[in-house]
């Protein structure tokens, strides 16, 4: 039971006076947010309605303690939804500015810098959308160095910062590159050439999707469902966080395409991740362009979650546009 | 409807716009237009044999746009009078409708408006409110997903007059759905499109889902809500009723809403907050309860017949609690939806009430009217000598003045409502207001600032609010320094510039001026022409060597006596840091500028008697 | 003490890591003391039959240098490394193709015919292009074919370290010819490097979080000297690239352009870097991508411009289109790790 003397008024106008949590009374708990909120399907304790309304009772230890108040990544989809205006993500910083005062920290999973390996080239400062990677001067092994170094209370764990650093320097548990291999090589899956070498009648196709861009449940089973000797798919946190070593990798081993669904524009859940996956994949087209290798092979594609049977649509458009490089690239049928 | 078409005083004129209203409470000249049918309407039987050989097809609005009717045609099959139109914008002239209509004769492709002039002594505005399109909801599909309609669609769909004779089918698949959604507060209760609630969709929803599960008890019905809103006789017990008929419902507001293309069938999804877990619930259709919104002509009406509007929109009545089926125009009276969205009960008691009004108008001889009323000089308005200027019409809320070059502005005594716009921006001085004059208003200011008037903050406030505002810091017990001397008047629009000026020029150390919030003035727009002047004022301060820091402009509601008191506490401490000896010789620089701008309102003979006690040289030339 | 067997080769090369040894300078007399110098054909002038003539193993040290672009380059790999206790690919060619690997893109026809008819500078009216085979009275003159595609030496035989660089920086072919000498030899195969990226060499200053909304060619522009090069607008393969070099070229206000290779760990230089260039990308739409990869000239020739031969691009590529080529049955097979 919760008693009145844990309602706290004083928490409650610290955390209006930070800028952003000014609206935080006028919540009036319809749940909008709730519903829509994309973290919540992987981290089912995380309730932003929930911990206003909690804020907005007082309950000051309860929301300072929580792991909760960390994860929202500010994708700012509840943002345009909600009826009374409030910019749910600005709350949420105006309460964690509180929490980090009263000595709180996030939980993580943090990005971690190897201080070995890191030269300080400072890329990761620059992909992060949350500004969270600072160059910063450390003492390593007796040597003044200056290093990355991740703000643990601001980095959300997308990944962007591991896949961009040049010199693998950065790593996230259960995001690194050596388990998205593994994924894609599972069961030998890269072990078989494809339809472009004519030993398959069906072009193999690898899917990159990020989590955010598919939503519903029956959607996701559905795409998994569809794995098999043609088609793998790897989940990625987004779709920046795709590798072109990877698609390479996989291009080298015969794959004939490889497919890469993310977010619309504007619409990545960490806010700019989807605009560095196709710039990723534009780039990689226009090598592969002077490299005379078939630009159709490697596509970025867009859903949203509210979009139904995309994946689907998508990969017969690929399946469709492989088929048709037959006759130019004469390969001879099996 | 048909009774009142047969009553012998009530005309019934369809089809037609008002164009223009003249006069004043209990005489109305009004200008009517009826719009031609271009069918006769003395021959018209409404038998209807025309429409089912028109081959042209126009879209429906009675129907929601969801099946079509005819180029001629009636509204719907209980219109009165029922009397059919042609829609030319759609017309072929193919003359079929003309064969049918055979001996009858009634068809006149040549008929032309016809307008008249129709008096009246009063005027009730029943124009109801129009419906809030959900389309501009992107996460809700609606334009999108074929199975998702609104409450006025559903009605038709689901009325046996309605295009599917009563039968509900989803439009995707003409199936009869097995589960239906609907969703409340569509617009309403949102601040990015209506922040009020339309107070019926509560009850319309579990009505309409009552029907249906009667119709058909297999139907998984849901109903997802923020708040029921059921305050009227009997509509809890309806509530109850439902839920025990085993309609669902879900506390929460959905989200968002999508389509599986293969199947048409929509998934809701939604935070139940009584279970505090995601559901994803899938339907057949999702019916959307969308918002009321104020008519899109609410505007021109508005200016027609001289109404305000409230910040939603809809008309505004006179006083929300005391007087809310009036419109602050006299002898204009609001019934229904048209001044805010409510339900059918309250507006048919709405419909009553405004009768009884209109009623005491036009049984009543005499009409009493405001006292404080304005009236114009006609040797010194400068109109009449031939001058364009017109700037008393362009205050005054009520349109009550009429001007015409070469004559003197005219105000009409039964419109004015007494707010004193026109006396304060007349820059001739030629209008004066009863009880309320200038020289009434310097006495007062003489009195106060007779001693010591460098310690004092000489404030000027408007009756409704701030005065109210004032008093209740006094009976609420909120403190303030004794500093303040208060002259009231019915509406900041009162307020002259030359009544500040001579204040300081009295030597008042600080002056305040005090009126409405904007959207609470009693006279609709006072309080914007005070706020107007009073900007300019601050510059004419400036160059005149008078600190605009002793000059405040604050808007305090009756309700906002804290507020008054603050501010006079403000006041009070930034008085006590000036050097009283500086305000004077302040005070002393810029008198005789002030003199020269007031000259002529000084001269008038109304302010002679005040001014000739007074010991004042003439030390600047008169012209 | 014996003195060491020291070899070096070059294949296809632009003879600047014969250069980098010559520029030992001084070093050369300590050089003298501990090694002999068996087979050097940009300085000395043994035969291949004096190769062909020594035992397996008879050299300690081979120094390879050049890419494998021709059957004879096939030829004395296999040579050398059967006659070689340690080979070492010295220098970019010879490690990851450098610039000769660029003629991958077009292949050796393609190649051979601008080099021998297409030029601006080319004087050669009758068209005349160099045979494999030609005959004259006193026999048959051969020319070394070309091979389908050019090849790293790892590509052809097994190799024991490798130095980067093009050239190799004098000072760390030193440092790795003193390493070898004194048995300190690494695990990880690259000798003569400085750990982590240039970054870590480089002087300049990054303050990070900075983002750009186009790239410009490093003539286009006269580029701040104190300020990193990503930061204004121009590619730098800094980050993608092994430390060792100093950050000559950055010193001198020029880009580093990769020619060290990739930091230990990473197999595919140009994959990296691009990792690394798009995280500067300013912007939000598909219209934005397309602009600023459009101020991007030559993608392979920025990204790939020293590693294309050993890439994943490369190897993706020799699938696609498999020509006939003379070499094919002499390559080793690649293991592809990442």
């Amino acid at each position: 039971m919760i008693r009145s003397d844990q309602m706290d008024r004083r928490f409650i106008e610290e955390v209006m006076a930070e800028p952003g949590g000014e609206h935080l009374l006028t919540c009036w708990s319809c749940g909008t947010c709730a519903a829509t909120c994309l973290v919540r399907r992987f981290n089912p304790a995380f309730n932003p309605r929930l911990i206003l309304h909690k804020a907005g009772l007082g309950l000051r230890e309860a929301v300072l303690s929580s792991a909760e108040i960390w994860a929202c990544s500010a994708c700012d989809t509840c943002y345009p939804r909600c009826p009374q205006g409030i910019h749910i993500s600005q709350v949420m910083r105006a309460i964690r500015n509180v929490a980090i005062r009263a000595g709180y920290e996030a939980p993580g999973p943090t990005a971690q810098v190897d201080a070995n390996r890191c030269s300080g080239c400072a890329v990761c400062t620059r992909i992060c959308p949350y500004e969270a990677i600072e160059r910063a001067s450390q003492n390593i092994d007796g040597q003044e160095r200056v290093i990355a170094r991740v703000d643990r209370n601001l980095c959300q764990a997308c990944g962007l910062c591991v896949a961009a650093c040049p010199s693998g320097a950065m790593s996230l548990e259960a995001l690194n590159d050596a388990e998205l291999l593994t994924r894609m090589a599972a069961g030998g899956w890269l072990e078989h050439a494809g339809f472009l070498q004519g030993a398959s009648t069906t072009p193999r196709l690898l899917a990159f999707v990020c989590q955010w861009s598919v939503r519903a449940e029956d959607e996701w089973q559905r795409i998994q469902a569809l794995n098999d000797e043609h088609l793998r798919v790897v989940i990625l946190p987004c779709s920046g966080r795709v590798e072109p070593a990877h698609i390479l990798l996989a291009l080298s081993k015969g794959v004939d395409g490889v497919l890469v669904m993310g977010c619309h524009e504007g619409a990545c859940h960490y806010q700019r991740g989807t605009y560095l996956g196709r710039g990723k994949v534009a780039l990689l087209n226009e090598m592969m362009a002077q490299m005379g290798i078939v630009r159709e092979r490697v596509r970025f594609v867009e859903s949203s979650a509210l979009e139904r049977r995309i994946f689907e649509e998508r990969l017969a458009l690929m399946r469709e546009a492989i088929l048709a490089l037959r006759p130019a690239l004469e390969i001879p049928a099996r | 409807m048909v009774d009142a078409a047969r009553h012998p005083q009530i005309t019934i004129k369809a089809y037609s716009e008002v164009e223009r209203v003249d006069g004043y409470i209990g005489n109305f000249r009004a200008l009517v237009t009826q719009k031609p049918r271009y069918v006769i309407e003395e021959r018209c039987t409404g038998c209807g044999e025309c429409a089912p050989v028109c081959p042209i097809e126009v879209p429906n609005p009675f129907e929601m746009n969801i099946a079509p009717r005819k180029a001629i045609d009636v509204p719907h099959g209980q219109a009165v009078p029922l009397i059919y139109a042609i829609d030319m914008d759609y017309c072929i002239k193919c003359y079929q409708c003309v064969t049918a209509c055979g001996e009858r004769d009634a068809i006149d492709f040549l008929q032309e408006p016809r307008t008249e002039e129709i008096e009246v002594g009063a005027i009730i505005v029943a124009t109801g409110a129009a419906h809030f399109n959900p389309s501009v909801i992107p996460e809700y599909g609606y334009g999108r997903y074929p199975n998702v309609i609104t409450a006025m669609e559903l009605e038709r769909l689901a009325n046996s007059s309605g295009p599917t004779v009563g039968r509900l089918i989803r439009p995707s698949d003409g199936q009869v759905p097995k589960s239906l959604a609907f969703i409340q507060c569509v617009g309403s209760r949102d601040k990015r499109f209506n922040e009020y609630c339309s107070g019926y969709c509560c009850m319309a929803s579990i009505k309409n889902a009552i029907l249906l599960k009667q119709e058909h008890p297999e139907m998984e019905i849901s109903i997802f809500y923020m708040d029921i809103r059921s305050p009227s006789k009997g509509y809890e017990e309806f509530y109850n009723r439902a839920r025990a008929m085993g309609i669902r419902f879900i506390r929460g507001r959905p989200a968002q809403i999508t389509e599986d293309p293969q199947t048409g069938n929509l998934f809701i999804e939604v935070e139940d907050q009584d279970l505090g877990q995601v559901l994803e619930v899938e339907v057949d259709m999702a019916v959307l309860a969308t918002a009321l919104i104020p008519q899109p002509d609410t505007q021109q009406l508005a200016t027609t017949l001289t109404l305000a509007r409230s910040p939603s929109g809809f008309f505004m009545e006179y006083h929300p609690k005391l007087r809310p089926i009036d419109a602050p125009t006299d002898g204009i009276f609001f019934a229904g939806t048209a001044q805010g969205p409510k339900d059918i009960p309250a507006s048919v008691a709405q419909g009553s009430a405004a009768a009884a009004r209109a009623a005491r108008v036009l049984n009543a001889e005499t009409w009493e009217i405001e006292p404080v009323i304005a009236h114009v000089n006609p040797e010194l308005c400068i109109s009449a000598q031939g001058k364009k200027c017109g700037l008393c019409a362009m205050a005054c809320p009520y349109n009550a003045i009429t001007v015409e070059v070469g004559r003197p502005a005219l105000i009409i005594p039964a419109k004015c409502h007494g707010c004193g716009g026109c006396v304060a921006e007349c820059p001739q001085n030629a209008i004066t207001q009863d009880h309320f004059t200038d020289a009434q208003i310097v006495a007062q200011m003489r009195e106060y600032l007779r001693e010591k008037p460098e310690e004092k903050i000489l404030v000027l406030m408007c009756h409704w609010c701030s005065y109210g505002g004032a008093d209740n810091a006094g009976v609420s017990h909120f403190q303030y320094p004794p500093d303040s001397r208060g002259i009231r008047v019915m509406c900041s629009a009162r307020m002259d510039q030359d009544l500040v000026l001579e204040a300081f020029r009295r030597g008042a150390g600080m002056v305040l001026v005090s009126g409405c919030h904007p959207q609470d003035c009693h006279y609709i727009s006072g309080q914007q022409v005070a706020a107007r002047r009073f900007e300019r004022l601050f510059r004419t301060l400036e160059r005149l060597g008078i600190n605009p820091e002793r000059f405040r402009v604050e808007w305090i509601s009756a309700a906002e006596g804290e507020k008054y008191a603050r501010v006079i506490t403000e006041m009070s401490q930034k008085l006590a840091s000036f050097d009283k000896e500086a305000l004077r010789r302040e005070n002393e620089a810029a008198r005789k500028a002030i003199m020269q701008r007031l000259l002529r309102w000084r001269s008038l003979p109304d302010m002679a008697a005040v001014f000739a006690e007074e010991e004042e040289e003439k030390e600047v030339a008169l012209e | 003490m014996n003195k060491i067997n020291l070899a070096a080769y070059w294949a296809s090369s632009c003879g600047g890591c014969d250069i980098a040894i010559v520029e030992l300078g001084e070093h050369l007399l300590e050089l003298a003391q501990v090694a002999d110098i068996v087979f050097w054909p940009a300085a000395t002038d043994f035969k291949y039959a004096d190769v062909e003539a020594m035992a397996d193993g008879f050299i300690d040290l081979t120094l390879f240098n050049g890419a494998i672009r021709t059957e004879e380059d096939v030829h004395i790999a296999h040579l050398l490394r059967q006659k070689s206790k340690v080979l070492i690919a010295f220098g970019s060619c010879a490690m990851e193709g450098c610039i000769p690997g660029l003629s991958n893109l077009v292949g050796p026809e393609r190649a051979l015919r601008r080099a021998a008819l297409e030029t601006p500078s080319t004087d050669n009216p009758e068209g005349v292009l160099p045979q494999g085979h030609f005959e004259i009275p006193e026999g048959a003159l051969t020319l070394p074919r070309l091979c389908g595609t050019l090849r790293t030496l790892e590509q052809v035989v097994p190799v024991d370290f490798k130095i980067p660089g093009c050239p190799p920086n004098h000072d760390q072919v030193w440092n790795a010819l003193q390493a070898y000498l004194a048995g300190h030899l690494p695990k990880n195969g690259l000798l003569g490097v400085d750990p982590r990226t240039v970054c870590d060499q480089c002087p300049r200053v990054r303050e990070g979080k900075i983002r750009v909304k186009q790239f410009q060619r490093p003539h286009e522009v006269i580029a701040d000297p104190e300020r990193c090069f990503l930061e204004q607008g121009l590619i730098c393969a800094g980050p993608a690239t092994h430390a060792g070099c100093g950050a000559l070229c950055v010193k001198a206000n020029m880009p580093c352009r990769g020619c060290y290779g990739p930091p230990d760990g990473v197999t595919d230089q140009g994959a990296a870097l691009l990792d690394a260039i798009v995280a500067s990308f300013d912007g939000q739409s598909d219209a934005e991508v397309r602009q600023i990869v459009g101020t991007i000239i030559d993608p392979i020739g920025t990204f790939y411009r020293f590693s294309l031969a050993n890439s994943l691009l490369q190897k993706a590529r020799a699938l696609a289109s498999q020509g006939d080529d003379p070499c094919a049955s002499q390559a080793a097979t690649e293991g592809e790790t990442l």
